[in-house]
């Protein structure tokens, strides 16, 4: 586990998971955009205004995800790989869906339910804007935490 | 070799000559097509091959090559035929010529050069156990390892490998990112929207496909943009750079697991976007590139608090490097696949990736425009090609785009900020129906301008005051395909250094 104060670290194996357990950092996993998702990472790593974030997890292999951040749009590979991810989360995790549209799209509550139906999950919030800040996620994300 | 003595020494079946904005067109029937280009590779060392494009007004294709010596670029016009096509014996010279005229074909959205291998073959299912094929090939062959590291934690690319005695003997990749049509997408867009539409590209490097697409226009309906604007674009173009060698410095840090310089890189990345949100106020920077100039000025206290936070980091990035250069462990785990300098031009490499074989090209300097003559500013080369020396001279490159902005800040015009022709409040009070796409006309455009990544080309063909066609040229998928030829031989750990080393953006290839 990482960022562990002295006392969680004197603690048993058990005892640092229930710590783990109620801990309510957030510790992503992302996909897509490989453009965008190095600009949300440098933003989660250095922004002070996200305090909900388990910094160094997020660069972190082995540790445990509890959020995984979808940016769309996706390509059939990349929905494989979100079923595999899924099948390797064990705990409870959030998943959001963001995308930045090229036109004005009608519809959205369909495109959301399609979205669903492909990657096979409840995405549980959606950010689908003709352009996407960085902002709208951390007030997003802050709302999660 | 100077453009004048090429000019008077043309060969006979050349049919015809024109001036293409800044660059010399040379007409050609298809069938004398092959000679004329032998006769400027070897006669004349155009030897580095930029772009495939179609007029789309003249049904025709152009060669756009480039003469390292004397930095001159020239176009080569000729229609070719639906059978018997006899261009792809260009791929002879040009190592890039299939990947580039792959990509032309996938933007024109037909089989417009025919016979080109087919670049986008996803892979098989994946087998984690020993395979057949494996076993077939080589009883010592371990296994073919679908490397799932860093390289794919975005999920944009994946890698497969073959490898005897870990050593690369077979090697492929698969592009994951989905395809956008941006040709499609952008067809009969208005001027504005394309501008502000190519800001969400190519993530870092974003503004320099906006100004880039700006130029041409600019190119094809020749107008000269105030002197201010032409100093804002400049800062920006700057600002992309040194972002674009961050981002770099990152993801070779993160490659060879050095966290706390990924770390570090990632801090830098973040301030700097913060200086340029004071300016745009949004992270794309979205409305500040316009046909014509720039839409925003410059705030009051801006360029104060750009110097202040600027010449902070600069000292920052100085330190980091002078612990990066003294530290062993960086040279010794970097000195990785030193590049032949052929090989780099005839693949049409460009930018850092060029300078750091040993060649000493940089348009900025050898083709300026805007006021990069006026600057003083050194353009940093190495000597072998190998990662070490990539990561080297992207400091040293971060280094002089610190000088350049610094100097153009020194140094801001005033007046202006946009092309009288293209001030649309002013148009507007003057004709209420004035809208900025009125200014085209028809025509094709050619334009090229160096980034960090590579050269970025953007042709534009332009029918009914309508963008008909567009097409971003960039040497992704040369890249690509050059790293599946030069990765065999490297050992396997050393296969997703290389791969970033590229710094491939898969987002531009077109598949």
């Amino acid at each position: 586990m990482n960022n562990t104060s002295p006392e969680v670290s004197s603690l048993g194996f058990k005892e640092k998971l229930k710590v783990w357990s109620s801990k309510d950092s957030l510790n992503p996993i992302i996909i897509g955009n490989k453009n965008f998702s190095l600009r949300l990472q440098s933003f989660f790593v250095s922004s002070p205004m996200l305090v909900h974030f388990d910094h160094t997890a997020i660069f972190d292999v082995y540790s445990e995800k509890n959020l995984l951040i979808i940016i769309g749009p996706l390509s059939q590979v990349q929905v494989d790989k979100i079923k595999r991810i899924k099948k390797d989360l064990v705990h409870d995790f959030k998943v959001i869906y963001l995308e930045m549209l090229f036109e004005e799209k009608m519809g959205i509550g369909k495109y959301q339910k399609e979205i669903c139906e492909k990657i096979d999950y409840q995405v549980d919030h959606f950010l689908i804007e003709e352009f996407v800040s960085l902002d709208n996620i951390a007030q997003l994300l802050r709302e999660i935490a | 070799m100077k453009i004048k003595y090429l000019v008077a020494n043309l060969p006979d079946y050349v049919e015809g000559q024109e001036s293409h904005h800044d660059y010399l067109v040379l007409d050609v029937s298809e069938d004398n097509l092959y000679d004329l280009i032998t006769y400027l590779y070897g006669h004349c060392n155009y030897k580095r091959l930029l772009d495939l494009s179609y007029d789309m007004n003249q049904d025709k294709i152009l060669i756009w090559a480039l003469n390292l010596h004397e930095h001159e670029i020239i176009g080569v016009r000729s229609n070719i035929s639906d059978t018997d096509q006899n261009i792809r014996a260009l791929g002879h010279y040009f190592a890039n010529f299939d990947s580039l005229a792959f990509s032309l074909n996938k933007s024109l959205n037909k089989n417009l050069i025919q016979n080109i291998p087919d670049y986008y073959q996803p892979f098989k299912k994946f087998v984690p156990k020993k395979s057949v094929v494996a076993n077939n090939i080589d009883k010592r062959v371990e296994d073919i390892i679908r490397i799932n590291n860093h390289m794919n934690r975005f999920g944009d690319i994946d890698l497969s490998c073959l490898s005897v005695d870990e050593r690369v003997v077979d090697l492929d990749y698969q592009i994951n990112d989905p395809y956008y049509h941006l040709s499609d997408k952008l067809k009969h867009q208005s001027l504005q929207r394309i501008a502000n539409h190519l800001l969400k590209l190519d993530g870092y490097n974003a503004p320099a496909l906006s100004i880039g697409f700006c130029m041409s226009v600019e190119k094809l309906i020749d107008i000269d943009i105030p002197d201010k604007a032409k100093a804002i674009r400049m800062i920006f173009l700057e600002f992309s750079r040194i972002l674009e060698c961050i981002e770099y410095i990152s993801s070779i840090a993160y490659s060879v697991q050095a966290q706390y310089l990924y770390h570090k890189a990632l801090f830098w990345l973040q301030g700097i976007e913060r200086v340029l949100i004071y300016y745009t106020g949004n992270i794309y920077h979205l409305g500040l590139f316009c046909v014509g100039g720039v839409q925003k000025d410059i705030q009051s206290g801006w360029v104060g608090y750009c110097n202040q936070h600027l010449r902070e980091l600069r000292l920052e990035i100085k330190n980091e490097f002078e612990q990066l250069t003294k530290n062993s462990l960086w040279s010794d785990r970097l000195v990785v696949a030193p590049t032949q300098t052929k090989d780099m031009i005839s693949w049409g490499f460009a930018g850092a990736n060029l300078r750091s074989a040993g060649i000493n090209s940089d348009f900025r300097k050898r083709m300026p425009f805007y006021f990069y003559d006026e600057i003083t500013f050194n353009v940093p080369v190495a000597l072998k090609g190998s990662i070490f020396d990539k990561l080297l001279l992207t400091f040293l490159e971060l280094e002089q785009s610190f000088e350049i902005i610094f100097q153009v800040l020194d140094n801001i015009p005033t007046g202006a900020i946009t092309h009288l022709s293209c001030n649309i409040s002013e148009n507007i009070k003057n004709n209420r129906d004035f809208e900025l796409d009125d200014i085209l006309v028809d025509g094709y455009c050619f334009h090229s301008l160096e980034t960090f990544k590579g050269v970025l080309n953007f042709s534009i063909s332009v029918k009914d005051k309508k963008v008909n066609h567009l097409k971003i040229g960039n040497d992704n998928l040369s890249k690509l395909n050059y790293f599946k030829k030069y990765g065999i031989g490297n050992r396997v750990q050393d296969i997703g250094l290389l791969l970033r080393s590229l710094n491939i953006n898969t987002e531009m290839v077109e598949f």
